[in-house]
């Protein structure tokens, strides 16, 4: 049993806000886009607060830019940890990636060269924020399109090396493993069998265009079968683990997204024994 | 971290690509049967046009309204290749906008425009601005008399007065409600900007006693100050009443945080 199993979630939106506060759906926890809530005050705090008495939190950020060659921003880091310290969340993530250099920031998740010399420096990085923050860092695999030519290991490889280095822990998304599976033309099911189950701490779910020769990773349509299916598989080499549905563009209504999260809890109870795959363990614990 | 590295050179590489087009990354790239070098960079060069595109989409629908497709895409062109992004947040690329469009050769021919867009992101500004209680009308009469020459008034910080000089705000409730903007015409006017109670953005003109009060009181003037304001402009014999409805009404509007004696600094924006 994972003891930081918090079940099945969603990604707080500003377009559900009311909703989630008014009818209080069936959803175990949110995750939230740190940036979003790094603003002083009005509705998007008032909410944040709000929703955050009802349901369980965890923070997930897009601008920590851990890979960057430019030097790590302490100024955002110690934003991230006021923020941390009003939520209070379950845990923090970010992505293994970069975001910008010489102050200059991209707002995509660049994709990183997987060599030793990335490795050292992202994992020293690493190191630093979970320093700063007093806590494990969680960090994403993303979606890629490119991959260099000096390259020298396979993504699974590189990022099970920089979590073992970092002492860190892994935000396993399932549909950039199968988005990067067809844009690099591997075998996902090799990439979840290389990765150590002890660092898996949460699942992201979500959908993507497929133009064919290519797969992008735009989060604005439902689930497709075969991320469902390498869902499947993440289950039975992982087991219980946290399991969101993140839907950043043409977000569908809330009840929608409660319903495509019913499909995940469907598939994790046909897999997992019963005791995982229900309600987290917390509150079992607190009845 | 030394800044020779080989990861350092992808990395300027890669943002070369993005903000200027260069194309010396993808001999670095590897390109397969489905998809090249150039097209797999592509990839990125059109998300990140598309990404900042949105924002602006997002923050300025009046002005992309206002603009129409041509301008607004000629608009957003120009401002993607001039001012790359500065910030960790969305929330803030545009910050720059008004600006830009202040210095451009061709929308700096139309300075309503940036106006127009100073207002939309003065709007925005007191969205998110930080928290604070406001004070309520009761808390007058909790007033000692003594204080009263040395009151001071914190405001709400979401507060701004916001200064045009053309009917630029007129164009923005035309275009908000629908309707055929006015043609632009030099128009001064100040309007103050703030988040109700109900944490939704109003605004309204501000009279011009009302203003010369609002910059006094900006610039930590107390209340004799004010009651001299006040008597220049409608006379000492009603300046003690007209005085205590603006300031029962900024009150009952939410826009004072606090009233003091303490001669703090105060914390307020003024735009223009």
């Amino acid at each position: 049993m994972n003891d930081h199993f918090l079940g099945f979630g969603l990604g707080l939106r500003t377009q559900h806000f009311n909703d989630v506060l008014e009818t209080r759906p069936d959803v175990d926890w949110f995750e939230i886009i740190s940036e979003n809530f790094m603003v002083a005050g009005g509705k998007p705090k008032y909410y944040l607060h709000a929703i955050r008495e009802h349901y369980p939190m965890v923070m997930h950020g897009v601008s920590m830019s851990i890979g960057s060659t430019e030097p790590l921003d302490k100024e955002y880091l110690q934003r991230l940890k006021l923020l941390a310290n009003e939520v209070q969340p379950q845990w923090l993530s970010d992505h293994l990636c970069w975001t910008g250099l010489e102050g200059v920031n991209s707002h995509d998740l660049l994709p990183m060269p997987y060599t030793e010399e990335a490795i050292e420096h992202i994992a020293g990085r690493i190191m630093q924020v979970q320093e700063t923050l007093g806590r494990q860092l969680l960090l994403e695999n993303v979606s890629s399109y490119i991959s260099y030519t000096e390259s020298a290991m396979s993504e699974w490889e590189f990022y099970s090396e920089v979590v073992e280095r970092a002492d860190c822990l892994m935000l396993l998304d399932i549909n950039n493993i199968y988005v990067s599976s067809r844009n690099h033309n591997f075998d996902a099911q090799t990439y979840l069998n290389s990765i150590n189950p002890d660092r898996v701490r949460q699942f992201h779910l979500a959908g993507h265009s497929d133009y064919g020769t290519h797969v992008i990773d735009t989060h604005d349509h439902d689930i497709c079968d075969p991320v469902w299916e390498l869902y499947r598989q993440a289950l039975h080499r992982f087991g219980a683990v946290s399991t969101m549905i993140e839907r950043d563009d043409n977000i569908p209504p809330l009840n929608q997204l409660v319903e495509e999260l019913q499909i995940a809890r469907d598939i994790a109870a046909g897999i997992l024994p019963r005791q995982q795959s229900g309600k987290p363990v917390a509150a079992l614990e607190a009845r | 971290m030394s800044h020779s590295t080989r990861l350092h050179l992808r990395q300027q590489q890669m943002m070369a690509a993005l903000l200027a087009g260069d194309q010396a990354i993808t001999e670095h790239i590897a390109g397969d049967q489905n998809l090249n070098a150039e097209q797999r960079l592509s990839i990125y060069q059109s998300g990140y046009r598309l990404r900042l595109r949105e924002v602006i989409d997002n923050d300025h629908p009046v002005l992309g309204s206002y603009l129409g497709d041509d301008l607004f895409e000629q608009m957003v062109d120009g401002y993607i290749e001039a001012v790359p992004s500065r910030y960790r947040s969305l929330r803030h690329y545009c910050d720059p906008l008004p600006e830009y469009l202040q210095q451009d050769s061709f929308f700096s021919q139309y300075p309503h425009i940036a106006e127009l867009a100073k207002f939309e992101r003065s709007l925005l500004s007191s969205f998110d601005a930080p928290d604070r209680d406001t004070a309520a009308v009761s808390s007058l009469q909790q007033l000692p008399p003594e204080i009263w020459p040395q009151l001071q008034l914190r405001f709400h910080p979401s507060l701004q007065l916001f200064t045009s000089y053309y009917n630029s705000v007129e164009i923005w409730q035309a275009i908000k409600a629908e309707q055929r903007p006015p043609d632009p015409t030099p128009q001064p006017a100040c309007w103050v900007i703030w988040r109700n109670r109900e944490r939704l953005t109003e605004f309204r003109s501000a009279p011009p006693l009302e203003q010369r009060l609002i910059h006094s009181f900006f610039q930590g003037d107390n209340f004799t100050t004010a009651a001299e304001l006040t008597a220049a402009e409608v006379g000492e014999a009603t300046a003690a009443a007209e005085l205590l409805n603006i300031l029962v009404r900024w009150l009952e509007l939410g826009w004072i945080a606090q009233l003091t004696d303490e001669a703090a600094p105060p914390s307020l924006k003024e735009v223009e």
